[in-house]
């Protein structure tokens, strides 16, 4: 499977020596990888803010054994937030007021709250971060076929839950 | 679609507080990438690969309505030839499957009430026919109307009588369409009260799919550690080939081969820009890339070629790659069009590696599958529609453009296309085309959340993201699944050897997973039952030599043909040779062209029955 979309490997951030600049990298891609998270999270900013920390600081860690670090920064900020999610019975509701508050268009919040986690991160790394398929399935930690059954269902979707609150 | 992508620009007034970054810098606080399940699931995960899940789920077909076609194949059982008396003369018509064909007049005396009689010859009120109907082979015909059936002939288009069935009752009882495949005429000659008349139709006798084996089982042979995120996975050409991207600390992307006979790790080739596809056949091996430079403002395509003889790339392709197949003698790839949307098909001679044609496309191509002459390439869904056109692998011309509901790449199977259309109501649907008219044939089937990806044994094998390998039986009309497994990790790119009927599969953590596919022991033929013939052409050869390891052999088994229910019999070797369990000599050439999921030829009957018979 292959589409000649944008990919992720267009805004990796490095220097010619080899070794990564890690505060231009958290201010090229941090907010977009934390956003994605927060998402996928659905809107548990606890969650995203541990994820992508935890994530940077092991590509700061690992600084010289990582080529490209914007993906890494995704999957491994990805697969902690889902850790953390798998564990849902120990995860608090989010209290999203301060997020409703940030953002103009509460009804996508909404929209995208009630989809799944896959579905929602899938939408938004492939509608909003521009990540083809194949990457969006990398970050995801699945298959392309996978993400494909994502989209559709979360359009599908959204499409729903978006007229419901326009009615 | 864009008014979403604009309502989720609103989220950009999002960000994270710079407290997120601070505590990244003071390190790591977990102690492991959390790239595995935690508890149970790691127990299970870790048990898996010792594990053999059986046959498990069975459930008959709940897709298709009462009234609705089948979705397997046609609901007619048997050809109708409806014989008609009207105003201008005889008439005799042909329906099957829902489609009609009137018979070209051979010649006809036609009387009225008044007994003018009136003579034709040779002259047709009906268009030309250039190919008959496709009927399956040993259809049985019935006669309607108020014509009585004079004589019944089959021939071949070239005017010779063609057997079985050549000639049949005058009464048109225990016709049939001839059981071997292929195109006939079918002449008959019936009297009606004002007179008589002679007629041919043309049909061509397509080759009944066989059932195959009844269940198949697998068994998790081997997980292979190749590295993090398998992705792209090939087999032929004397290994399976896989794409390892970068994703390792300090490693290069690399095509990792694995060596079927000991399922390790033979070879690591780097490959500097990565791989967005594999193919393996015409003596080399593929690898499509892909590459953005520029700060992603441009695409950079192209296909390098390794020789598997020495693992090392012998030449590269420019300006073509993201996907590659192999098929119909040609090496087929993508280019970039124009507008760096579309894709153009390009066919490159393999042996050269220089391009034959190119053949833009007007769409975003999203995969290339080959099959029955054809390349079938589906084309990226939009907002639930989608596109699969098809391109005569011959002319690299397109023949038609096929409008479905986000088709994704097809299986080819028995002579009919399998198209995944995704999703309704969470649910994949295979439709099932006709490849020769681009119609589809029949109602969607539903499969749950497996995607086809090969055909084996008589059955199309799924794969879904969550582990399981399902079979469905055209004929049957079930979806057995036959190995399901609780390794974590999501199971994509999937490819299936028939040589080795072995399914492996990437399962994106770190290893390959083989999957060894057979059919489950059915009743073995006796020798005295294959001599007797009661295997009918068009089983499945594997099945028919009792596919099964006898381990008790010296050297083990592959075939094993019992005789006489004896409990000994011969072991056969695929491919190689048939070796003799006592001190008979046999003929080695009827299975040294046996393949796991061939179908028995008449010739291969005989030359089975030849070696089986006493001298």
């Amino acid at each position: 499977m292959f589409t000649f979309g944008a990919s992720w490997r267009s805004v990796r951030v490095r220097d010619v020596s080899g070794d990564h600049d890690f505060d231009a990298i958290w201010r090229e891609a941090g907010p977009a990888i934390w956003r994605a998270v927060l998402v996928y999270a659905g809107w548990r900013r606890a969650i995203a803010d541990d994820a992508v920390a935890e994530a940077f600081a092991r590509a700061i860690a690992r600084s010289d054994s990582i080529r490209e670090p914007v993906p890494y920064l995704y999957r491994v900020a990805f697969r902690i937030a889902a850790d953390d999610l798998s564990r849902s019975d120990t995860v608090a509701e989010p209290d999203d007021r301060a997020i409703r508050d940030a953002v103009e268009d509460v009804d996508m919040l909404r929209a995208l709250k009630r989809l799944s986690p896959a579905q929602r991160g899938a939408i938004y790394l492939h509608y909003r971060a521009d990540l083809p398929v194949r990457d969006v399935a990398s970050t995801l930690g699945t298959s392309t076929a996978a993400v494909k059954v994502h989209l559709m269902r979360g359009r599908r979707r959204l499409a729903e839950l978006l007229s419901e609150d326009e009615a | 679609m864009t008014e979403w992508k604009e309502r989720l620009r609103a989220l950009d007034d999002l960000g994270p507080d710079d407290e997120v970054y601070r505590r990244a810098q003071e390190g790591p606080r977990r102690s492991e990438l959390p790239d595995g399940p935690s508890g149970p699931k790691r127990l299970a995960a870790a048990a898996v690969a010792l594990a053999v899940f059986a046959a498990a789920a069975v459930f008959g077909w709940q897709a298709f309505r009462p009234g609705d076609r089948e979705p397997f194949g046609p609901s007619d059982t048997s050809v109708t030839i409806t014989l008609a008396s009207t105003e201008d003369g005889p008439s005799a018509t042909l329906s099957y499957d829902g489609v009609e064909q009137s018979g070209v007049f051979e010649e006809y005396v036609w009387c009225t009430a008044t007994d003018e009689c009136s003579a034709g010859s040779g002259e047709s009120p009906y268009p030309p026919i250039d190919e008959g109907l496709a009927i399956p082979a040993g259809t049985p015909i019935r006669f309607e109307g108020d014509g009585r059936v004079e004589r019944f002939v089959v021939r071949t288009p070239e005017g010779d009588r063609a057997s079985p069935n050549a000639v049949v009752d005058t009464d048109g009882t225990d016709a049939s369409v001839p059981e071997e495949p292929g195109d006939y005429l079918l002449w008959i000659a019936a009297d009606w009260d004002q007179g008589s008349g002679a007629f041919y139709l043309r049909v061509r006798a397509t080759p009944t799919p066989s059932d195959g084996p009844e269940h198949l089982q697998a068994q998790v042979a081997d997980q292979i550690e190749v590295g993090p995120f398998p992705q792209a996975i090939a087999v032929g050409e004397g290994g399976v080939w896989v794409d390892v991207p970068a994703n390792a600390p300090g490693a290069a992307p690399e095509i990792v081969r694995i060596d079927p006979e000991s399922d390790r790790v033979v070879v690591r080739i780097p490959v500097p820009e990565g791989a967005s596809d594999i193919a393996a056949g015409e003596g080399s091996v593929w690898v499509a890339q892909a590459t953005r430079t520029d700060g992603g403002r441009r695409l950079v395509l192209q296909t390098i070629r390794i020789d598997p003889a020495t693992n090392q790339i012998v030449s590269t392709i420019p300006d073509v790659g993201g996907t590659v197949a192999v098929g119909d003698g040609f090496v087929w790839t993508l280019a970039a069009g124009s507008d760096d949307t579309t894709t153009v098909l390009v066919k490159i001679d393999p042996g050269t590696g220089s391009v034959v044609s190119r053949q833009p496309l007007g769409a975003t191509v999203t995969d290339i599958v080959i099959g029955g002459g054809s390349v079938w390439l589906p084309t990226l869904p939009d907002q639930g529609s989608g596109t699969l056109i098809q391109v005569d692998a011959a002319t690299s011309q397109i023949l038609r453009s096929l409008q479905l509901t986000s088709p994704y790449a097809p299986v080819f199977a028995d002579g009919e296309l399998w198209v995944p259309t995704c999703c309704d109501d969470n649910v994949v649907s295979l439709v099932r085309v006709d490849p020769s008219t681009g119609d589809t044939v029949a109602v969607p089937v539903e499969v749950g959340d497996g995607w086809p990806f090969a055909d084996a044994y008589g059955h199309i094998l799924l794969m879904s993201e969550r582990g399981a390998l399902s079979a469905l039986s055209p004929t049957r009309h079930t979806i057995e699944t036959v190995v399901t497994s609780d390794w974590p990790a999501a199971h994509g790119t999937v490819v299936f050897d028939p040589v080795t009927g072995s399914v492996w599969v990437s399962n994106f953590r770190r290893t390959v997973t083989r999957i060894d596919l057979m059919a489950a022991p059915g009743p073995i033929p006796t020798a005295a039952e294959i001599v007797a013939g009661d295997w009918p052409l068009g089983s499945d050869l594997a099945q028919m030599l009792g596919l099964r390891r006898e381990e008790s052999f010296e050297g083990g088994c592959s075939y094993f043909v019992e005789v006489n229910d004896s409990g000994t019999g011969y072991c056969l070797e695929p491919l190689e040779e048939l070796i003799p369990a006592r001190d008979r000599e046999v003929d080695l050439i009827v299975i040294g062209e046996a393949l796991r999921g061939d179908r028995i030829t008449a010739e291969q009957l005989e030359r089975l029955r030849e070696t089986l018979t006493p001298a």
